[in-house]
């Protein structure tokens, strides 16, 4: 059974998520959370159940009762202490979900509140060469700092879907970690994976890092499933306590600046405020770390990381794995940085970088696809960003001499970033894919994770031209059960597969008229041959590869309002080849307009920006390369450069406050 | 509030809903039922009041009337089709403020007379229909010593006054009927903004002027922290009046002090702040 | 509580709970799966309809309130032939729509094209914020509407 996206489809209401309640009818799933963040549970007072209604809690779990993932072991149910607000302590199931919802509503819950409510801590430094001595020396010392608030994400889960067939579980979830899901769920269950099989729906348009939610949802359809013997529909969506959180970050700095204006040494404190648990946070600190030194060369530093975990919903990654809390709080210095030398920052930056003219700060290699200046000419050109910004630093530097203030300031920021897919920790395994040619001409493909029509049509594509074969001959199928892992990369799922799918129709190319039918040829992509990563020494080669862009961001501060009154955002970037234009356009424009929602605490109903994006291609071969994340770089970072401008004031919070713009207004 | 099916009477007439409601004492109206909707819960039953008196059936209450000076409008109409059918004519600034009301298919549910009624929320029209001496229609039953007859009374009442009027008036009084009248305005403008974020109330400023000939015949302002109720100076109002466009510097010394003192009283500080912006960019729009 | 409406053009009947939302009694009654329930609060707009011609959120709307109404759900819009112009316009803005929100950014935009077949600015930027989801930006669903405006009048003008 494949989805079905076909925009009509979508436009008519057939296609549905298979989450969804289907015809027929399911048992209706519901989740009791807790009302406290922190306490213990002294006793739970069930009221009568009546029929057709089943409940189940820690002690119904046959298997282990936590998701260990991350790091981190993620406990299905309460049962003694309470970590976080809205951690699930019951679910109950029943035909009528009125009624589910109605005794869930008269279970009293005894629960003794912890009086310590501070949250836990974990401290550790990142540290190299002598920074105290380069701070002490410094001609200049420049300081900036960077609070961005840790968030609930605004979107709804859609919750999971279980039937039980044969003592077989089938279980239909958002995800595009399929055989991760399947894998926890066979662990909870305590059975075989062959007996637990999982379809998962593209998340649609919002970021991928619900990498472990997804099972949560699964695994408590499943437990209900199993006790009702009964299909059931878990609906967390009404469940406001039940929803993954993204972390903040607050990050002060303070660089040391050399006579001749470069970066000498740099330290800082880093407080990553997350929520009860935080899986993957080694990889998450790692991508913060690296954005911070995105903006220069730096030998000598020392960074203090503490991670603070809050009595919230455990945290997610955000849609550039971390990266997003740490690249513009580098940018922000740099153009803190660049206004007190009073150079442009671009220039800066680049006169601060070392004769290879290395992005990447701490030490790490030099990706080879590095790309010219030239190649962003184009972008500063269609934007007209010289002129403009131009016209409005005479603005920004003369506003105090103006007889009668103008309806609008203006406002124009840039900002160059790089993100990096990389694989991350073994536990998930590689990614890998199957390709078969049988007896009849039929070339089926399996792999872990399922792929959307328009993936499908490109491959189908790929395949005509390597193979000549005809589009129909083309089959995918799901569940490559050699494989237990899912993909396991932070980025683009589909361009890994791709590459694989490439590397694996050359091959046969090569086989087919050399070997008898059916030739079958595996592919997995694994760690290259790079210089290991270094954690500790910010060292290596952290990404298997990069994706490079610009952008230029044009904001209109009303002087009267002192709100934003237009945005216009122009995107550079060079993703590799791309595997459907349209796909990547609208992606790269939807991470735009998602990432300036963020940042500008505008609900995205109410942004209208104008954007332009272009592509740009560096490379001949596939890589995975993702760029629907570098928006969320570029455009924040862009747009405080922006506002700065326009507004006067330099902006220390995202997402930015109007009353931050109000306090910078000439208008006072 | 309750999760228990409500009890839902319907009825054909203003009179009927009169009666209805003088008989059942823990009854209320319902019009477009927003605000009754907007605490309704989560899951798949809505939480209202035990008994509900659905106005839909009375054809009176959405009946829509236009005269050469005044727009009456039955109080079950609904925002949207206010704004659809005043496309024209309706006084400056009452389009801008219906369309920030909120969106299209939730203006298609919110009635004019409801909006009006609720007195747990500031409705964002009332600072508007304020300024431009909107009067809403109430009836009742009449009492005569304590006890209650079958025969309907009305009053008018002032925007401005309503809520303290009506609450000297028998619990099942209705709305029936908004009266605004037309063309006394040639300038206006409807700002809502929200200057401490999303997460805290707007600030609204409404203005209405009659500008001719470059002289301020009639302005009025009035601005609301949708918090502590709407604000007007009617003193400063009138001593506006006749003064040249654009302002003089001690014209605008004279609004800057009765914008401070209009906002002393206000909790957040960047209201005030949008309060002045707000008033400069209306003054300078009327130039224009 | 008997309730009797018209639904797609056919008129019909139930006896419901009366404060039972909508979406409720359109998706288990009446089987119109394409109504989405995710917030129950209008946040989202994906559990549009139409009714009276005029889009509302089935989610704040309480069962009783059918009564007597005409309701349309995109089951119903999408066997008309004005449909076609829609996903003709949403294919032609390159709109990456996510099964969520896709019927009721559908029945927004048949809507309006029933109000104007030449959209103001303020109507297509209300009609795209009507549904709120993170699938595609706003700028792009403009695009996709105007793009069906444009389709439905050339249509409209052929015959």
């Amino acid at each position: 059974m494949t989805v079905k996206e076909e925009l009509s489809d979508k436009l008519s209401g057939r296609a549905l998520y298979r989450v969804y309640n289907l015809k027929g009818k399911n048992y209706q799933g519901r989740i009791l959370g807790s009302p406290t963040a922190r306490g213990r549970i002294v006793g739970i007072k069930l009221p009568p159940l009546p029929e057709g209604i089943c409940v189940i809690g820690a002690k119904d779990i046959p298997g282990a009762d936590t998701l260990d993932i991350g790091g981190c072991a993620i406990p299905i149910f309460a049962s003694g202490n309470i970590l976080w607000e809205g951690q699930p302590i019951l679910a109950a199931a029943g035909g009528d979900s009125f009624a589910v919802e109605e005794w869930l509503s008269k279970v009293e819950l005894e629960i003794e509140q912890s009086a310590d409510a501070q949250p836990e801590e974990s401290e550790f430094v990142r540290r190299k060469g002598s920074p105290e001595k380069h701070l002490n020396t410094a001609a200049q010392i420049v300081e900036e700092s960077l609070l961005i608030p840790y968030r609930r994400e605004p979107e709804h889960w859609d919750g999971a879907t279980c039937k039980l067939k044969d003592e077989s579980y089938h279980l239909y979830t958002v995800t595009v970690w399929p055989l991760f899901v399947r894998a926890c769920a066979a662990r909870v269950l305590n059975v075989s994976p062959n007996r637990v099989k999982v379809s998962g729906s593209s998340p649609g348009g919002r970021h991928e890092g619900y990498i472990w939610h997804s099972a949560y949802m699964a695994v408590i359809a499943a437990l209900l499933s199993k006790k009702a013997d009964e299909p059931v529909y878990l609906n967390a969506g009404s469940l406001h306590s039940v929803g993954p959180s993204l972390p903040g970050a607050d990050i002060k700095l303070r660089a040391a600046i050399r006579e001749d204006g470069k970066l000498s040494a740099l330290e800082g404190k880093l407080v990553i405020n997350a929520g009860a648990l935080l899986p993957f946070a080694d990889e998450i600190i790692d991508r913060v770390l690296l954005g911070l030194f995105s903006f220069s060369t730096c030998l000598h530093y020392n960074i203090k990381v503490i991670v603070r975990r809050h009595p919230w919903y455990p945290s997610t990654f955000g849609p550039a794995a971390g990266l997003e809390l740490g690249f513009p709080a580098g940018e922000l210095l740099a153009a803190r940085i660049a206004e007190t030398l009073k150079v442009p920052v671009e220039q800066w930056k680049q006169d601060s970088s070392d004769a290879d003219n290395s992005l990447m700060g701490s030490g790490i290699v030099r990706p080879r696809d590095y790309p010219s200046p030239a190649l962003f000419d184009d972008l500063l050109t269609r934007s007209d960003y010289m002129r403009k910004s131009t016209g409005y630093n005479h603005v920004f530097f003369n506003r105090g001499k103006f007889k009668r203030l103008p309806e609008f300031y203006h406002g124009i920021g840039t900002a160059k970033a790089w993100f990096g897919n990389s694989f991350i920790s073994s536990e998930l395994e590689n990614a890998g894919l199957s390709l078969t040619l049988d007896k009849q001409g039929i070339l089926l493909v399996s792999m872990q994770s399922e792929a959307s029509g328009v993936l499908i049509d490109i491959w189908k594509g790929m395949a005509t031209d390597i193979l000549g074969i005809d589009k129909v001959l083309f089959q995918v199928g799901g569940g490559r059960e050699s494989c237990s892992g899912a993909p396991v990369i932070l980025g683009s799922h589909a361009a890994v597969y791709t590459r694989l799918l490439d590397m694996a129709l050359k091959q046969l190319a090569k086989q087919r008229f050399r070997e008898a039918l059916p030739i079958t040829i595996e592919k997995n992509l694994r760690h290259g041959s790079r210089p290991e990563w270094s954690r500790e020494n910010l060292a290596g080669a952290p990404f298997e590869a990069y994706s490079w862009g610009m952008g230029v961001v044009e904001v209109r501060l009303s002087v009267q309002a002192s709100v934003v009154e237009s945005v216009r955002i122009w995107l550079q970037i060079d993703g590799g080849q791309l595997l459907s234009y349209d796909k990547a356009a609208a992606e790269a424009e939807n991470a735009a307009a998602a990432a300036l929602e963020w940042c500008s605490s505008k609900p995205r109903r109410f942004l209208l920006p104008l954007i332009d994006v272009q592509f740009s291609n560096n490379s001949e071969k596939f890589r995975p390369k993702g760029v629907s994340a570098l928006p969320w770089l570029l455009v924040p970072a862009a747009y405080i450069k922006a506002l700065r401008q326009a507004s006067g004031r330099f902006i220390d919070q995202l997402p930015v406050q109007p009353e931050q713009m109000r306090m910078g207004s000439p208008c006072l | 509030m309750q999760s228990r099916p409500p009890r839902v009477l319907m009825p054909n007439s203003v009179h009927e809903a009169l009666s209805m409601a003088a008989r059942e004492p823990d009854a209320v109206y319902w019009a477009g039922g927003m605000a009754f909707k907007q605490q309704s819960g989560h899951g798949a039953v809505m939480k209202l009041p035990g008994t509900l008196i659905v106005l839909s059936r009375i054809e009176e209450l959405a009946r829509v009337l236009r005269t050469e000076r005044t727009l009456d409008i039955g109080s079950m109409t609904n925002l949207e089709r206010i704004a659809e059918i005043g496309r024209g004519f309706l006084p400056p600034g009452m389009q801008e403020a219906i369309a920030s009301t909120a969106v299209r298919p939730v203006r298609c549910m919110i009635s004019i007379g409801g909006h009006i009624a609720e007195k747990k929320k500031l409705g964002y029209l009332l600072p508007l229909l304020q300024l431009l001496d909107a009067k809403v229609e109430v009836r009742f039953l009449r009492t005569r010593r304590g006890r209650v007859l079958s025969i309907p009374g009305n009053r008018k009442i002032p925007i401005a006054g309503f809520h303290d009027a009506a609450s000297g008036l028998p619990h099942e009084a209705l709305i029936t009927r908004v009266s605004i009248p037309l063309h006394i305005w040639n300038a206006g403008q409807f700002i809502k903004v929200y200057p401490g974020g999303r997460d805290n109330p707007p600030f609204i400023f409404c203005g209405a002027a009659r500008v001719e000939k470059k002289v301020l015949m009639e302005v009025r302002l009035a601005f609301t922290d949708a918090q502590t109720g709407i604000f007007r100076d009617t003193e400063l109002e009138a001593s506006m009046a006749g003064r040249g466009l654009p302002l003089s510097n001690k014209d605008l010394q004279q609004l800057s002090n009765a914008v401070s003192r209009i906002t002393a009283n206000w909790i957040q500080p960047f209201n005030k702040a949008a309060a002045w912006d707000a008033v400069c960019g209306f003054f300078s729009r009327i130039i224009l | 509580m008997n309730i009797s409406f018209q639904l797609n053009g056919k008129q019909v009947q139930a006896d419901i709970m009366p404060h039972l939302r909508c979406t409720e009694v359109l998706r288990e009654t009446f089987h119109c799966f394409s109504l989405r329930c995710r917030c129950d609060n209008s946040d989202c707009g994906s559990c549009m309809i139409l009714v009276d011609k005029n889009p509302v959120y089935a989610c704040l709307m309480a069962a009783f309130e059918l009564q007597n109404h005409e309701v349309w759900t995109i089951e119903g819009i999408s066997e008309q032939d004005g449909f076609h112009d829609i996903v003709a316009g949403f294919h032609r803005a390159n709109a990456q729509l996510c099964i969520h929100c896709a019927p009721a950014r559908a029945l927004a935009t048949q809507a309006l094209l029933e109000q104007s077949l030449n959209p103001t600015w303020k109507q297509l930027t209300d009609t795209a914020m009507s549904v709120n989801c993170g699938c595609t930006s706003l700028p792009c669903i403009i695009r996709a509407i105007t793009c069906a405006a444009r389709e439905r009048a050339r249509r409209q003008n052929a015959k």
